[in-house]
């Protein structure tokens, strides 16, 4: 059984019909892309994962249990965790403060402690940048601070929208390098949203491809990065 | 000569808003108090003779502000130049309007100035008429000031913030020297009449400049070698200064005596309120402009407990037994549980609305609530426009142990006999309520601060959308902020109802929200330090500037425009809001938030003499 199970998911703002039955899983251990175009859906898809938008239609399954239903500060306790696209930092509060609030549906101070250090480690710039401003930080290091607030939920799934949005190439390449030594090494599973489809199927075990709310295409990356009808649309020139 | 020109028309403008504070009677209202006088021999006989009046002060300020903020960091010649410019077209027009002012309407056509402002009296012309030098002057103090070392400066204007307010407020420091039993030959050097000498301006200015300048220079000094010591004598260390601070807070009514007591009462009030809506408002970012609401049910709560004529002391139990009001300490968790489920209640229907909606729809509770208080409907219980009255002072037992004592001919410890006021409901007395009250909301406030829920609030008060993402429970964290800043303002106004023995709906309108917000914005978003200084300069220093009154409002949002234009942080910020707002300075928030007990009026000069600094 999968660990995330989204199954012919439907959903609205308002009269636009964003999701038009969307069904993928993601499996304990895993890096699974969601490619497409702007508008295609994917930032929706993770949105209503997470439960900031109530799918009209279809199941929303962490580990077999129905989570469609529960409130979004709920779901983050059942362990999806969402890094929203646009990172969100608090920009006024410090490196600190934000991963802290990262942590804030955990009590145990010695874990969080530790994962603290282990956040710092994976990102040793944001520790040296501790008590600056969220909103000074350069667009590479607030992704990384989005990141690592993130992962202070310890969570079981973490839902990442377009990490590589508006940073120069050399931080992208830093950027998915970190993704994929976070699930090599510490074994988090990642739903990983990009634009940038080349990069995220290099990363990723399998990919969906989304078009205007209707999953198009899904399979391994490595076969999904061979696909004409993939090339022509997301990876040419 | 292009770079002259704002500089005259900064002087038109400044001699515009002086002869306009003059035409809406502040000047007038202003011009008896004195902030220094000499003594001159008029006929044989000394007299006192005003150096430097409040509104010539006013005016000072108004010219300096004005011409620092156009002067570059690095003022030139011609700046000086332009700047004795402006100071000298400001003069031009207050002393065209003192020579046209009183021709207007004297050719007999009908037309008087004085139909349309009541305040162009004769001697509001004199007033103006002594305006001559001072605005040149005040230009070129601007000028000096800008060539001066950034740290002799915040000496000299904390000198010149200190000699304002106590030349302002000398009589009130004459009646606490005659309380406290000081002759007055001993401080006629000091103070003459209504206002300081010039050898205590002086003494005054020298004495709090030095000290500003030793403690900027000594301070990091301090700060490395107590950093230093171990941490067992820091923490001794913390605990003396707050059990001194106790000691000074404990001792201070009796030293303040009855009136200044009174004036200490009202700002704790505020200061209570203060706490609660920091929370709400402060912490979690809510705009809550009907505050008042939870002051009011507080207050109504206590009226109607504790009253021997509420209808709750008229009703009898089924068995036929009358209930009888009760007393203060039964009935002030019923008015905080009362303010707290409303609170909660209010926030219900509020839960999905942010920024401008949540304000408007707030505001409308707070009417709704004075408008029930009002109501016929609720007349028979709630007294409508006549209020409830009778409302019993609150007794406080051991209080009053100085008294019993003193009547027996007991010897008691100091301690307790120095807290001993005779009477039974002086305002000496409630002042130590109030200040159980403030010091346990202060406490509260800074422990939920530090604590989960505070992180919570943060996180809203940031990004409402991400916060959820992380986690946290927008419904219980709204709805927690709101409970918590109603049992505050609950508490308020429990205390607020005996004090005052009868409540009228009228008391609790929407100027009452807006003060509090008000305090809360100059003090500093988010800073529990700040509510208090708020407080201070927006409640207490117009209770002791009486002839302020009428001008209250109107000075409010002169301070908070100006507050938000020179020091939008506010005079005590809170870190985040500093981090904000000031993102390059590296000074630590400490330095840059250096406490100045100033009001109003001087916060303005001082806001905007550190807004150049
Ligand atoms: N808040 C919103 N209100 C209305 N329509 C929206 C909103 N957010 C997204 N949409 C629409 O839903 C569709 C999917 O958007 P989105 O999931 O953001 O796409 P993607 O992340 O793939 O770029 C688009 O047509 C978009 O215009
Ligand atoms: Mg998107």
């Amino acid at each position: 059984m999968a660990l995330l199970e989204v199954h012919d998911v439907h959903s609205h703002y308002g009269n636009i019909h964003a999701l038009k039955g969307v069904s993928l899983t993601v499996d304990e251990g895993e890096i699974v892309t969601l490619i497409g175009a702007n508008g295609a859906g994917k930032s929706t898809t993770l949105r209503t994962i997470s439960g900031l938008i109530r799918p009209s239609a279809g199941s929303v399954r962490l580990g077999g249990r129905d989570i469609a239903a529960l409130k979004p500060h709920a779901i983050v306790a059942e362990g999806v965790v969402h890094v929203p696209e646009g990172r969100g930092i608090f920009a006024r509060l410090t490196v600190d403060e934000n991963l802290s609030i990262g942590a804030f549906i955990r009590s145990d101070a010695a874990g969080i402690a530790a994962d603290l250090e282990r956040v710092f480690e994976s990102f040793p710039r944001l520790k040296e940048r501790r008590r600056q401003a969220g909103g000074t930080l350069s667009g590479g290091e607030q992704q990384m601070l989005a990141i690592g607030r993130g992962l202070m939920a310890r969570p079981r799934v973490l839902l990442l929208d377009e990490p590589s949005m508006g940073l120069a190439p050399i931080l992208v390449e830093e950027i998915f390098t970190i993704i994929r030594r976070l699930n090599a090494e510490e074994g988090t599973t990642i739903l990983l949203v990009e634009q940038n489809a080349l990069a995220a199927l290099d990363v990723a075990h399998r990919g969906y491809v989304l078009e205007t709310g209707v999953v198009r295409l899904s399979g391994p990356a490595g076969d999904l990065k061979r696909d004409p009808a993939v090339i022509e649309a997301y990876l040419g020139v | 000569m292009a770079v002259l020109t704002p500089y005259g028309r900064r002087g038109l403008i400044v001699g515009g808003v002086i002869v306009f504070l003059g035409l809406v009677g502040l000047l007038e209202a202003f011009s008896t108090r004195s902030i220094i006088n000499v003594l001159r021999t008029a006929g044989g006989k000394p007299v006192a003779v005003t150096l430097l009046s409040l509104p010539e002060l006013l005016a000072l300020i108004v010219a300096f502000v004005a011409v620092r903020g156009l002067l570059p960091a690095r003022p030139r010649a011609l700046d000086a130049f332009g700047a004795v410019g402006c100071g000298a077209a400001a003069s031009a027009v207050t002393a065209a309007f003192v020579r046209l002012g009183p021709a207007l309407g004297a050719g007999g056509d009908g037309f008087e100035l004085r139909d349309v402002f009541i305040h162009a009296t004769p001697e509001l012309f004199e007033v103006l008429g002594s305006f001559a030098w001072h605005l040149p002057l005040a230009a070129l103090a601007a000028v000096a000031v800008a060539f001066v070392r950034p740290d002799v400066r915040r000496a000299v204007t904390a000198g010149a913030i200190a000699v304002a307010l106590v030349g302002v407020l000398s009589d009130h420091v004459t009646i606490l020297l005659d309380h406290n039993g000081v002759p007055r030959a001993s401080t006629a050097w000091f103070l003459r009449g209504k206002s300081l000498t010039v050898a205590g301006a002086a003494t005054l200015f020298g004495g709090v400049a030095a000290l500003r300048w030793l403690g900027e220079r000594f301070r990091p000094v301090a700060d490395r070698r107590l950093a230093a010591r171990p941490a067992r004598d820091r923490r001794w260390l913390r605990r003396g200064g707050i059990a001194l601070a106790g000691v000074a807070l404990i001792a201070l009514p009796r030293f303040a005596g009855s009136y200044h007591s009174e004036v200490l009462n009202q700002v704790g009030l505020f200061v209570l309120m203060g706490l609660g809506l920091n929370i709400v408002v402060g912490f979690a970012g809510m705009l809550d402009l009907g505050y008042v609401a939870f002051f009011a049910l507080g207050a109504y709560t206590m009226g109607v407990l504790t009253s021997p004529e509420s209808f709750l002391a008229a009703a009898t139990v089924p068995g036929g037994q009358p209930v009888g009001p009760v007393g203060f300490w039964l009935a002030l968790p019923v008015c905080i549980v009362v303010a707290v489920i409303a609170g909660t209640l209010l926030g219900v229907p509020v839960l999905s609305l942010r920024g401008d909606y949540l304000a408007i729809v707030t505001l409308g509770f707070g009417e709704i609530i004075r408008v029930l208080a009002l109501s016929e409907w609720l007349k028979p219980f709630l007294g409508g426009s006549l209020g409830l009255k009778r409302i019993p002072p609150i007794k406080v037992p051991w209080l009053a142990i100085g008294d019993g004592c003193a009547a027996r001919g007991i010897d008691v410890p100091l301690c307790v006999y120095r807290l001993a006021i005779d009477g039974p409901d002086k305002p000496q007395k409630l002042f130590y309520i109030l200040l159980a009250g403030c010091v346990v909301a202060a406490f509260v406030a800074l422990r939920l601060k530090d604590s989960r829920h505070g992180r919570a609030w943060m996180a809203l008060r940031e990004d409402e959308d991400v916060a959820q993402a992380m986690g946290i429970d927008l419904v219980r964290t709204k709805l927690m902020a709101f409970a918590i800043g109603a049992a505050f303002s609950g508490l308020s106004g429990a205390i607020f109802a005996p004090k005052l023995v009868s409540i009228f709906p009228h008391s609790f309108n929407l100027l009452i929200s807006i003060n509090i917000l008000a305090l809360i914005i100059v003090g500093g978003m988010g800073s529990i330090p700040g509510v208090i200084v708020g407080a201070l300069a927006l409640v207490g220093l117009p209770e002791l500037l009486r002839e302020f009154a009428e001008y209250r409002l109107w000075a409010y949002g002169i301070v908070l425009v100006v507050m938000m234009l020179y020091r939008p942080e506010g005079m005590i910020p809170s870190t985040a809001t500093l981090r904000e707002l000031r993102p390059d300075d590296d000074a630590s928030p400490g330095d840059a938030a250096s406490p100045s007990p100033a009001g109003p009026g001087t916060a303005v000069a001082a806001a905007g003499a550190e807004a150049r600094a």
